[in-house]
Parts: C-alpha cells; structure tokens; sequence
C-alpha cells in the first residue's frame, strides 16, 4: 500500500500540474552509441571449491550498441528512452561446460522515464522530480570503486566494481523515484529505489544525498540509505529464524554455521553440566548504508594553465555498510567501512582520464553474493579462502574521446569483478582475490 | 501449407516490392516515433483451490504457486521509423525491448520461487510494414499493408475483448490484459496483410493473418471485418475469422491421429474395447459482431465540457467455432464470449476513464496449457506434451464448477500530458496470465494459466511513460 501511495501521490502532483500545460511539439534528440571490448584476465587465484568456475587465462570479450531519445517537451516536462543490446558471456572457466560455452545477446532499455523541473526561489535553485529507469550516479569521478551507497547488499556487505558499470556508462541504474534540487553550492537528491539488481527484488530503499561546494574546487558529499526500507514481502527480506528450506533459494544454504535465516549464538556455557546457552538470533538483508566523499581540484586554486580539465583531480569516498552489529559475522564496524581514493594523473589532455584508485575494506567474510542472492543475510562460507588477502584493491584507467564522437578507454585492475557462475556450479565470488590476481580490458565506443 | 500456396503468396510480396522499386524517388522524408515507460502493479488476490491447479501448478511436480500479493514491475521502449518512399507508398519499422515481469507469489512449500524470477528483457518489433494507399492517407479509398502492422478493429477496447483476432478457437480462449499488445495500437499484432477499401460510410478489411503466438505456429488465418456508420456516432461491425485455414503443416490441425496424443484426445470404447478419436482441430470459424455508440453526438453534446471520448458506450460479442464438436464442444452458448465497456464522463481531467465488463461462459478454465506456451515457437516440442493439443486443460475438483470465472471486468484511466506524457492505470479482474520464469519451478506450465478465476480476484497496474 505505501508503493500504491507513492505512485497516486505523483499521478495527483502531475494532474495538479497538468491543469497549467499547455502542448507544444516536443524537441526530441536522438543519442546512440556502439562499443566493442576485449579483455584478458592474467591471473584469477581458483580455490578447489570453485574449480569448476575457473577464471584464470580467460578472454573476455562484449559488444553492445544502443539508440533512444530524449525530449524537452517545454520548459518543465522531459521524457527519454532508450534500448539497446548487448552481447555477454555464460560462466567464464567453467571446465564442465566449455564445449556448450558461447556467447550471446541480450536486449535491454537504458532509460525510460520523465521529469518535471522547475525554479524554486530564484534562478539558482532548481527542483527536478524524475520518475521511472534513469541513470543515477552520484559519484561521476569515480572510475572503478566507489558508489558504496547504493551499489550492493548491507548484510553481507559485498562491495561491487568493474569496468564502466552500468553507473559510468549510462545505463539504467534506478527505477523507482528522484527529487533533487540544487544551488549553486548546494544539491540534495532524495531517491526512492525499487530493488532491480539483487534478490529478493522490488524492495524499496530510501536514500537521501548532499553535496556542498564551500569552495571552488572542492566538493563534498554524503549520503544515507535505509536499504530495503519497505520490502515487497518483509519473510523474504527478514526470513524468519525458523524458516523453511523451500523459503529461500537453492544456495541459501552456503553460509558461515549452515543455517540461512539464524545465527545460533553461544553465550555461556554451564560449567556443571557443560550445557551451552545459545541465542537464536535473527537477520535481515535490510540495513542502513551511511557514505562521505570528496573531490579535489587544486587547479581552481593554482590555475589550470596547459593542464587538462581533469588533471590533478583527487576524489574519495567512504562508506559504513551497515550500522547494526550481529554477533560472529558482523561483529567489527570497522570491517564494514570500504574506502577508496582516487588520481587523475596529469596527462596535458593527451588523455581526458589516466586515473589511478586504489581501495581498503578490511572485511574478513567471503565476498561470494551467493548466499544473499538466494535470500540469506549471512556471508557466504569458502573455507579455502583466506579473505584476508583481499582487502586491498587497485585499478587503472584511462579513456580518451577523439573527433566528439569516438571514445576509448581501457583499465588494468584488481577490483570486485564478478563473472558469475554456471548452472550447475553458481557462484557469485569475485574473480580476483589475492594480490597476485589482475586482468586487463579496453573498449573503443562510438557514441552520439 | 503447400509449397504452391507459399509461392504464390512469395510472389505476391515480390511483385508488390517490384512496384515500389519503380515508384520510389530519391529524397525519403522519415519520421521517428518512439515510447518509453515503466510500470509498477500488484495482484491484490487469486483464489487457490486445494484440488486444482490455481493459483499457478507445475503439474510436472504438483508444486503450487500462490501468486496473489504479488508485485509486479517492468518497463520497456521502442522507437519507430516512418518513412514517404514514394506517393501513396509508406514504409515504417521498429524496434523495442520489453522487461517481463514475473509475479511468483510462493508455493506451497514456501517462498524459494521468488528467487527464479528472472525479470529478462524481451525484443519485439513494434510495426515492420510497407503500406500503398489510394486517396488520402489518414482516411484511403483502398490500402494494402504488408508486413507486421496493428490491427485492433474495435479501437475502444481497453482490456476485455478482440475476440475475432486474440486467441484460439478449440478450445475458445480469451486473452487480454493490462496494455495487452493488441489492445495497444502503437505494437503490431498481425504478421500478414491487410486490405482496406472504404465504400461510403461502409469500411472493409480483409486480412491475411499468420499464426506466431499460439502452437502449430505458421500457420496462416483469413478474417475479413465491416464496419459502417449509419448515423453520427453509431458505429457497427461484423466479422468473420477462418482462423488456421491454411495451416503449415496440415497433420498438426487434427492431433487425434498423431502418435503421442492426449487421453481427451480419444475414448476406449467399453463395448468393442475400440479406440475411437475425436476429430477436434485447432482450425475453425470465429464470428464476431459490434457496435460503439457516442452519445454526444447523438444527444448533440459535442461542444460542452465533456472530453473527447466521454459517453461513449461500445460493445463486442463473438461465437468461438461454429461447429460443434462432442463432446467437448458440444454446446455453442458455451462458445459465446459478450463484452460492454463504456467511457465515463471525466471532463477533460482524464482522457478515459473506463468500465469494462465481459461474461463468457465456457466450463473450460482459461488455460493453454495443452496448445503450448502464449508467444513461445513451436515448443511442443520441448515439452512433455508431443503436439499441441486441440483441448482445454482438464477441469479437476472444485473447480469443475467453473462458473465463478464467467464474469471479467476492468477499470481503466488514462491521462496524456502535453500530448507526450502518458500516465495509465488499470484495476482488474482479467485474462492476465502470469509470465513463466527462464527456470524453476513454474517453467513447464507457468503463463499458460489466467490468475484469476473467482469475482473476489483482482489486481491493479500503473504506467507512466513518455511518447513522441
């Protein structure tokens, strides 16, 4: 019912404004763009547990285009769509399935919303009201990791990365609602956001962000999100500890102490009779994301001279996933905080980007997403992994548009990429877990 | 079908192309059109039975999903290209993705099928068309559309309705629901050709319809429908539908006689022990009549403040194969689908506001379970099922008295804003069928099955999207 009244409450507002419209013919742009990529992974570290999931030596290649318009269609109301295709792969390294191993194409739709925006109190505050698929990235200067706030589950706090994710490229990364507004130092964007990516789906989260510039060339931001505020069904997104086997997915299961919806906890221990007392406690895939970043541009305050406009740019953001303690598992609050900064190393506009990142998230569970995406909030268990080995993460990128219309861009990295698992051997663990692990990857993009 | 048949019609499409060739000019003015929109729903109740299958069943492993409570999103685009080629020739396609929304509800067992709900992107093409008119476009003297094209002859339908052109004819299923492909004007719902001539205030089209949604696919349907307008705001109409009359693969027509067969297929005669086999076909007759009536302008309220389509009442009735066949199809009341809608008054603040309303009885619950999967190619093949069966589901338990689901109705709003900003809702109890999941537990019988079966059933959809 609270979804039925968010959605009635923007339908009066817009039958409220309508009364005021008048229609005029729409100016529509068309924008499109088609990209080809092709990477290598150089060294993926591959547990015996995870043997048929194999990513060591693998190719990695994709292409994809798409096409949409946007429309003005008066100084108030915007609308735009988008579709496209791309082509991906099945499970990567999968020796049991290499012969049956292709690739293929999948259609999507970048975007597809409308917005409203208007003046507030003067010429320098804005309002905008957006509803439907939009792109949403707070972050922009982020290349790799970052976007904590709203990229990835709380409980198990994996963190999510790659290259040119969906929030760097365009794609559509909210469904759901946004209000902004900003000044000229000021901007606050209120968003409501349907759960499109993890399972269980169509939670809705909340979340609230502000950015301030008390100077040229500094920004600041940060940001709230109550996760899975409001879940379509509260059994998925807080099982209860007695649930049923047929409650939750297939590989609900994998989880540190073998039950999916209860960690069973000791708390003391009769010296008599050695009987234990154990606290049944519960969970849920909720939880409170909090964030803080910045960006740097000391240029405004040296000069730019023959620098280019994002040399020198050093940005960073952290994040605390969750702020609720579960006992075993979610014990330290300090190994909930990722953190990442960023260089945009000076190139004189040889390149727009050459951008360095490195990230510290000290988190000792298993960065496998298995078990969330089958319903559980306990971390997924991998005894032959050793999650200390993890906790630094590096990328390098670096892209360059030529003639207005022709982008490349490449990255060598050691980040959060995840290529999945097969039908018959699912996994959701990240690809490269030790130091040693690093893949490479460039794309040459056409866009207009 | 015969390859004598194929090439005729081969030919037909090659001499029409050939006479486009020699007309077309050089300078091609083009026009794009396009949509976008997200929607948001929920079904508020489906009524499960203990000894039946609804809710949804896998009937491979009589794992029950209750679907009700369920919520349902998804969102979609698709743009479109028109282009002059020549006069009196016009040439348009597009191109769109649609997100498919799976409402999995739980099983008996619990909540697990909510985790095999892929919500996968689909791609269809809106209209693939070449079309020759002779007069003026908006109204020709004659037309001929080849290609993928809409065709919704009763274009003040909503939801309930269309009989002559959605669904089969043996056994007589409805289809329809929330922005429906063919009840939305802007998406083809015909792979085929249509004729159009306009004599007077009489209209005529005649369509060649090829089979693409409903196992055996392929196969190609003759409908011919007339409408005219005696009076100012009186319209009636009439049709006929051949429906399968040339098919593809004529042995699939009449699956008594195919190895592998269903048991409601044939009887075991007590007497002789004799196996004797039902002549049911997938081919038959659909005979449709109807009428919209607009009362502004028969009581001359045209100039007030009422909106453009208010008052305006419009109807829909059909007989679903006119032949008779025992003992399945034996009473052809049962085969007579009927439907009104109106149109309240909303004064411009809304550009529809609608009431639907249908009554159909059959004793057959609404499920194509036997034909095979709505909008899936020839995948008989790939179930348990040998051939697509020309017989309802069996009706098992209490809902052997299936009466309850005779009555349809839904309640639909819409408002334009600006002309571009399109908000829809829609509240109903209808012929929606659930989506099937890629994998899982509703794979081999979900989307086959209407949700709703009794009157306490409903569910609602809002849409809001952008269009140019």
């Amino acid at each position: 019912m609270i979804r039925l009244a968010i959605y009635l409450g923007f339908v009066v507002a817009a039958t409220m404004i309508w009364s005021q419209a008048k229609a005029d013919e729409p100016k529509v742009n068309f924008f499109g763009a088609g990209w080809v990529q092709y990477g290598y992974v150089e060294k993926s570290f591959t547990p015996p547990s995870l043997s048929d999931n194999d990513y060591n030596k693998n190719m990695l290649e994709y292409a994809g285009g798409l096409f949409g318009a946007s429309a003005r269609i008066d100084e108030h109301w915007d609308g735009a769509f988008g579709i496209g295709a791309i082509q991906v792969h099945l499970s990567r390294g999968n020796r049991g399935h290499a012969n049956i191993w292709y690739p293929f194409l999948v259609p999507f739709v970048n975007q597809a919303n409308i917005s409203y925006a208007t003046q507030l109190f003067s010429d320098q505050d804005h309002l905008k009201v957006s509803l439907g698929a939009m792109n949403y990235d707070y972050n922009p200067e982020a290349k790799d990791f970052g976007d904590y706030l709203l990229r990835g589950y709380v409980y198990p706090g994996n963190v999510v990365s790659g290259f040119e994710t969906n929030e760097k490229s365009g794609g559509a990364t909210l469904f759901g609602g946004k209000a902004s507004y900003s000044s000229s130092v000021f901007g606050n964007d209120l968003i409501l956001k349907s759960e499109t990516d993890d399972y269980p789906l169509y939670d809705f989260s909340l979340a609230d962000l502000i950015s301030f510039r008390p100077m040229a060339g500094l920004e600041l931001g940060a940001g709230v999100n109550l996760y899975r505020l409001i879940p379509q069904n509260s059994k998925l997104t807080s099982p209860p500890t007695d649930c049923q086997s047929g409650d939750l997915g297939t590989y609900a299961a994998q989880v540190v102490g073998g039950h999916s919806c209860a960690i069973y906890d000791t708390t003391a221990v009769d010296q008599a009779t050695g009987k234990a007392t154990v606290d049944t406690l519960s969970g849920s895939l909720a939880g409170t994301k909090l964030m803080a970043r910045f960006r740097l541009d000391p240029k405004e305050w040296l000069g730019t001279g023959s620098w280019g406009k994002n040399d020198w740019v050093v940005y960073g953001e952290a994040a605390v996933l969750g702020l609720k303690d579960y006992p075993k598992v979610y014990d330290k609050m300090v190994r909930r905080i990722p953190v990442m900064v960023g260089f945009d190393v000076p190139t004189h506009g040889w390149l727009d980007f050459l951008s360095v990142e490195i990230e510290y998230y000290a988190n000792k569970n298993s960065n496998d997403v298995i078990t969330a995406e089958n319903g559980s909030w306990i971390p997924a268990l991998h005894s032959d992994y050793n999650y200390a080995r993890d906790d630094w993460k590096w990328a390098l990128y670096a892209s360059k548009v030529v003639l207005g219309h022709v982008k490349f861009s490449g990255q060598v990295a050691n980040d959060h990429t995840r290529f999945g698992g097969s039908h018959d051997a699912a996994t959701g663990v990240e690809a490269l877990s030790v130091p040693s692990d690093w893949y490479w990857i460039g794309k040459i993009a056409y866009f207009f | 079908m015969s390859s004598l048949k194929r090439i005729s019609i081969s030919i037909v499409v090659a001499a029409f192309g050939i006479c486009l060739g020699v007309a077309i000019g050089e300078d091609i003015p083009i026009r794009f059109s396009g949509q976008g929109w997200s929607q948001v729903g929920r079904i508020g109740h489906v009524t499960l039975r203990p000894n039946d299958s609804l809710g949804i069943l896998d009937t491979s492993d009589g794992k029950k999903i209750d679907v009700g409570q369920s919520w349902m999103q998804s969102l979609g685009a698709q743009i479109s290209a028109t282009a002059d080629l020549a006069p009196g020739w016009e040439g348009a396609f597009g191109i769109g993705v649609v997100q498919v929304s799976h409402s999995v509800g739980k099983t008996a067992t619990g909540l697990q099928s909510n985790f095999y709900s892929v919500p996968i992107f689909k791609n269809f093409l809106p209209e693939a068309r070449l079309t020759y008119y002779n007069g003026v476009k908006a109204d020709p003297s004659w037309s001929l559309s080849l290609g993928n094209f809409s065709y919704k002859y009763a274009p003040d339908v909503k939801d309930l309705g269309l009989y002559l052109t959605r669904g089969p004819v043996y056994p007589g299923l409805l289809m329809g629901s929330f922005q429906d492909f063919s009840a939305d004007s802007t998406k083809s719902n015909v792979m085929g050709a249509k004729i159009h001539a306009k004599l007077g205030e009489l209209r005529l089209d005649g369509l060649l319809i090829n089979e693409r949604e409903l196992p055996p696919t392929f196969d190609w349907s003759a409908a011919l429908v007339a409408k005219y307008n005696p009076m100012p705001g009186l319209e009636l109409g009439a049709g006929v539908n051949f429906y399968r009359l040339i098919p593809y693969k004529g042995n699939l027509e009449s699956p008594a006689h195919l190895r592998g067969v269903d048991t409601l297929m044939y009887k075991v005669d007590p007497v002789s022990n004799d196996t004797v086999y039902y002549d049911y076909t997938h081919q038959g007759t659909k005979l449709m009549a109807m009428t919209s009536l607009d009362f502004k302008a028969l009581l001359g309220l045209s100039s007030t403040s009422l909106g453009p389509n208010d008052l305006k009442l419009y109807s829909e009735i059909a007989v679903l194969g006119v032949k008779n066949y025992a003992p399945l199809y034996s009473s052809i009341t049962k085969r007579i689908p009927v439907m009104a809608g109106v149109n309240l008054p909303a004064f411009g603040w809304l550009d529809y506001l609608s009431i639907e309303v249908e009554w159909f009885g059959s004793p057959y619950r609404n499920d194509i379970g036997k034909i095979g999967y709505y909008n899936d190619v020839a995948d008989w093949t790939l179930r348990n099922l040998s051939r697509p069966i020309a017989a309802p589901v069996p009706v098992m338990g209490p809902y052997a008295d299936s009466t309850r689901d005779n009555w349809k109705w839904a309640i639909y709003a819409e408002k334009k804003i600006k002309n571009h900003i399109q908000l829809i809702g829609q509240i109903a109890d209808d012929h929606y069928r659930p989506p099937h999941t890629a994998t899982g537990l509703i794979a081999t019988s979900g989307g086959t099955e209407e949700a709703f079966t009794t009157p306490a059933d409903w569910y609602f959809m809002f849409r809001a999207g952008y269009t140019f």
